[in-house]
């Protein structure tokens, strides 16, 4: 709990943004839904047959993953707000259509023919008669849509749209509870509110109803364009640049440490940060779009599943960083600047104790004691040929136990003795939180994972200060030092712009 | 004057209406009876197009509905439906102003008018007028269904079954409701029912209705007398438990001959009739009677007492002639009129 206030406490800005954020894209949403889904079903409630497959194609939408439609718009829309609200408008207008269309056509058919026979106009007919008696009927869809955007809104922070889902990624990223029970607390509790709200509002005439949402439109519309409006004012006459990380406190020092080095040699850009971006094919397209600009990635990735290697990747680093810089630009037109000297790559880890209890320096010092020893393995590690099947060959293990577990999950394993040996990163503070030895790769079973940025050349033309700024990281940064910064940020919960500027200030880089 | 000419309707191959020529004059209470089915509550809603004939046309005054102008045809039309048909979300005043809204009167034209007509149906306009439908018993609510339908002063009112959901009591009450509105007002009113007896007693002419075609049409009397077919006689048979209508309870020597019992204003005729409320004929039945006996001692009238013909009925002559009939044959009545109550 004292973490909890303590985070908080640390934090209430970020999370004040991220709450705001994430009631900005909500709203949009809703609007965006209402204008859409309530006139559609105004148009087919005429035109029945029309009208059931309006729903049949909206229910369709509703049954594609939310995750797989992101991904499909990223493309066409880019990143940010905008396909973050274009996928919650697709899955909330079933509800609302569904909801309004059927109370529009489930009036009582003798009160419809009253109406008719009143010659009331069309407009006078829907807006006095037919609206209002669906109302509540609209309201409880309404009410369905909104919780549901609420909710789903989390995973706008997957494709840098922000919001409270930023909290829970990073708490599931680096194992911050703290972080997740904010992220998830909030949201759950702005749904709740939204829905009472609406569940009040429902009972308000269709007027008033009316009026309520132009004003809370106006207040949420204006409050954000005046925030755009300032912000712009501010970034008058700079370039942005969009540099984005995958999921982790460790690629967030990273952009914040690229960031710092762009603005500090260029002021005339502005740098934008979209953390825990999501995974490599993500930030790969999204670079390959130019949606964003620049990304840190690991050679070992690069070669292993972005560019075609015919199946052999180098175990020098250097030659590997040479394959992959040239795959790359052959490939994709893409420039991989020089990379940081610290790799983060698989290792196998033991408990200090034993590594002392075993004399184990190398891999190859388990082959004599594996059969005393149970394993637990990150669920892909265990499956790729360059993970678990690979070293058991190469080094001729034997384990009494193997299982498969959650990458959060091993090292508290490993320390309440469930597990005795596990694979790890090479940068993974839980090394030094748990007190834990990585055994080296003598026979240099794994492939090597050096970080450096990557852009698409074209960017790299035309941006010679931005290259010659990130190039100062070339060959900087051991595993020591990069290990203690995860260790501040992951585990101690320090902010990543802090420990990132505390590091370039120490190396005279700013 | 409305006038039906060849009119035929068909359904797929079900023929509902068999080139029917009929004229409602000018001022008429005109009355279509027959059973569900017999096609005239589809001849109702041909006069405001909610159906069109398939084959022949509706003329009122002469024009040809079909070329008209559909809604302000039906503005200009009044229109009563079986339950009210009040809209939930509105209230009373709010339902019984929204074809004036639509006609565009001003507020307060709208306001005074909804309270005249308010009052005209009994209806306080102070006590009833913000109300919602849902507060209205069936009675109430079909007082404002007319009230909305006769806002716009229409030539014109149709009336679709309007009091066969009611209790005999409020029935009677809204039928001489009907009735004297239409006499201060000397509107045109086409009413539809199924109820032969209400049919008798409303009507100025009957178009007595049966497999969509017309029977007869005639003064009520006319019908009562000489019914033109086994048809019409069969409706009458129907609708009618014989031996308990006033005429059979009269022949058989109940009732006091009029001036004997009570000073009765001869002279009024109808007008006495409406305004005391306390005249039948003598098809009506003996329920009929206790329900008007019953709402005049609800009126504290002194001595309660029904003139039929040249006759008044009492609650006492009420109570020896049910007690000299057979127990079976009441039983049969009441439930007879139980069950229209409920329809």
């Amino acid at each position: 709990m004292s973490e909890l206030g303590s985070y908080i406490a640390q934090n209430w800005q970020g999370i004040l943004v991220a709450l705001w954020n994430h009631l900005e894209i909500s709203a949009l949403a809703i609007f965006v839904t209402l204008i859409i889904a309530i006139p559609l079903a105004v148009v087919m409630m005429n035109h029945r047959r029309a009208g059931e497959i309006v729903l049949q194609v909206a229910s369709m939408i509703q049954t594609i993953p939310s995750l797989a439609i992101l991904g499909i718009l990223i493309p066409f829309v880019g990143i940010g707000t905008v396909p973050a609200v274009i996928a919650l408008v697709l899955y909330a207008i079933m509800p609302v259509f569904q909801n309004a269309y059927t109370g529009l056509t489930t009036l009582d058919p003798v009160l419809m023919e009253a109406a008719e026979a009143l010659g009331l106009p069309r407009r006078l007919k829907l807006f006095r008669i037919q609206m209002p008696m669906a109302l509540p009927m609209i309201m409880s869809g309404v009410r369905i849509a909104v919780v549901m955007i609420i909710g789903t809104a989390t995973l706008a922070a997957l494709i840098g749209g922000g919001g409270l889902g930023t909290y829970i990624l990073l708490g599931i990223q680096t194992n911050n509870n703290a972080a997740l029970v904010v992220g998830a607390v909030l949201s759950a509790a702005l749904a709740l509110a939204a829905s009472g709200l609406i569940r009040r509002a429902s009972k308000l005439p269709l007027k008033k109803l009316g009026i309520g949402m132009v004003v809370f439109a106006l207040i949420v519309g204006g409050t954000s364009l005046g925030n755009r409006v300032i912000s712009g004012v501010a970034s008058e006459k700079k370039e942005t640049v969009v540099i984005a990380g995958k999921m982790g406190g460790e690629p967030e020092i990273l952009i914040n440490m690229y960031k710092d080095l762009i603005e500090a040699s260029d002021p005339t850009v502005s740098v934008q940060l979209s953390p825990n971006f999501g995974g490599t094919s993500f930030l790969f397209s999204a670079l390959k779009s130019a949606k964003i600009d620049i990304y840190p990635e690991f050679t070992g990735t690069v070669l292993q599943s972005l560019v075609k290697t015919g199946g052999t990747v180098n175990h020098d680093p250097k030659v590997a960083y040479a394959q992959a810089k040239k795959a790359l630009k052959q490939e994709f037109g893409m420039e991989y600047l020089s990379p940081m000297k610290y790799e983060n790559t698989y290792a196998i880890a033991v408990r200090k104790a034993d590594a002392q209890k075993y004399g184990l320096k190398n891999i190859g010092d388990l082959t004599v004691v594996s059969g005393q020893l149970s394993a637990g393995f990150d669920p892909d590690f265990y499956q790729q040929s360059d993970g678990y099947p690979g070293l058991v060959k190469k080094y001729g293990l034997a384990f009494s136990d193997v299982k498969t577990m959650e990458p959060a999950l091993r090292y508290k394993a490993m320390a309440n003795g469930r597990i005795d040996v596990s694979d790890a990163y090479t940068t993974d503070p839980q090394i030094k939180q748990y007190d834990l030895t990585l055994l080296a790769d003598s026979d240099s079973f794994f492939p090597p994972y050096q970080g450096a940025p990557l852009m698409t050349s074209d960017f790299a033309a035309k941006h010679p200060r931005i290259v010659s700024a990130l190039n100062k990281l070339a060959g900087k940064i051991n595993d020591d030092e990069m290990q203690s910064m995860n260790y501040r940020v992951t585990v101690r919960h320090e902010g990543s712009a802090v420990v990132a500027k505390d590091y370039l200030q120490k190396q005279n880089l700013l | 004057m409305i006038e039906f000419e060849h009119v035929t309707q068909k359904y797929g191959a079900t023929v509902a209406l068999k080139d029917l020529n009929l004229r409602i004059n000018d001022g008429e209470l005109f009355v279509l009876v027959g059973r569900s089915g017999s096609g005239k509550t589809t001849l109702l809603r041909m006069i405001n197009r909610l159906n069109d004939p398939t084959q022949g046309r509706v003329l009122i005054d002469g024009v040809d509905v079909a070329k008209q102008n559909v809604q302000r045809l039906r503005q200009h039309i009044g229109y009563v439906l079986q339950s009210g048909a009040l809209f939930p979300n509105m209230t009373v005043e709010q339902n019984a102003a929204i074809e004036l809204e639509v006609l565009g009167w001003g507020r307060d034209e709208q306001k005074a008018r909804v309270r005249d007509l308010l009052k005209k149906v009994g209806l306080q306009p102070d006590i009833f007028a913000q109300r919602m439908p849902s507060e209205l018993s069936g009675g109430q609510a079909q007082r404002v269904g007319i009230v909305r339908a006769l806002a716009a002063k229409p030539k014109l009112i149709l009336m679709d079954e309007p009091f066969s959901a009611l209790d005999p009591t409020s029935r009677r009450q809204l039928q001489d409701l009907v009735l004297r509105l239409h006499r201060e007002i000397g509107v045109t009113v086409v009413f539809v029912t199924h109820d032969m007896r209400e049919a008798i007693r409303m009507a100025d002419r009957v178009a007595v209705m049966s497999e969509g075609i017309l029977q007869q049409c005639a003064e009520p009397q006319e019908v009562v007398s000489s019914p033109a077919n086994d048809v019409v006689r069969g409706l009458f048979e129907e609708e009618n438990s014989e031996s308990l209508t006033l005429a059979t309870m009269i022949s058989a020597g109940f009732g006091h001959p009029v001036g004997g019992l009570l000073h009765v204003n001869d002279g009024g005729g109808e007008e006495s009739r409406e305004s005391k409320g306390c005249e039948l004929k003598g098809y009506d039945s003996v329920f009929d009677l206790a329900a008007a006996l019953k709402e005049q001692s609800r009126q504290s009238v002194p001595e309660a007492a029904i003139r039929v013909g040249g006759t008044l009925l009492t609650q006492g002559d009420l109570m020896a002639y049910l007690a000299s009939r057979a127990d079976v044959d009441i039983d049969r009545g009441a439930a007879n009129d139980e069950q229209e109550g409920a329809r």
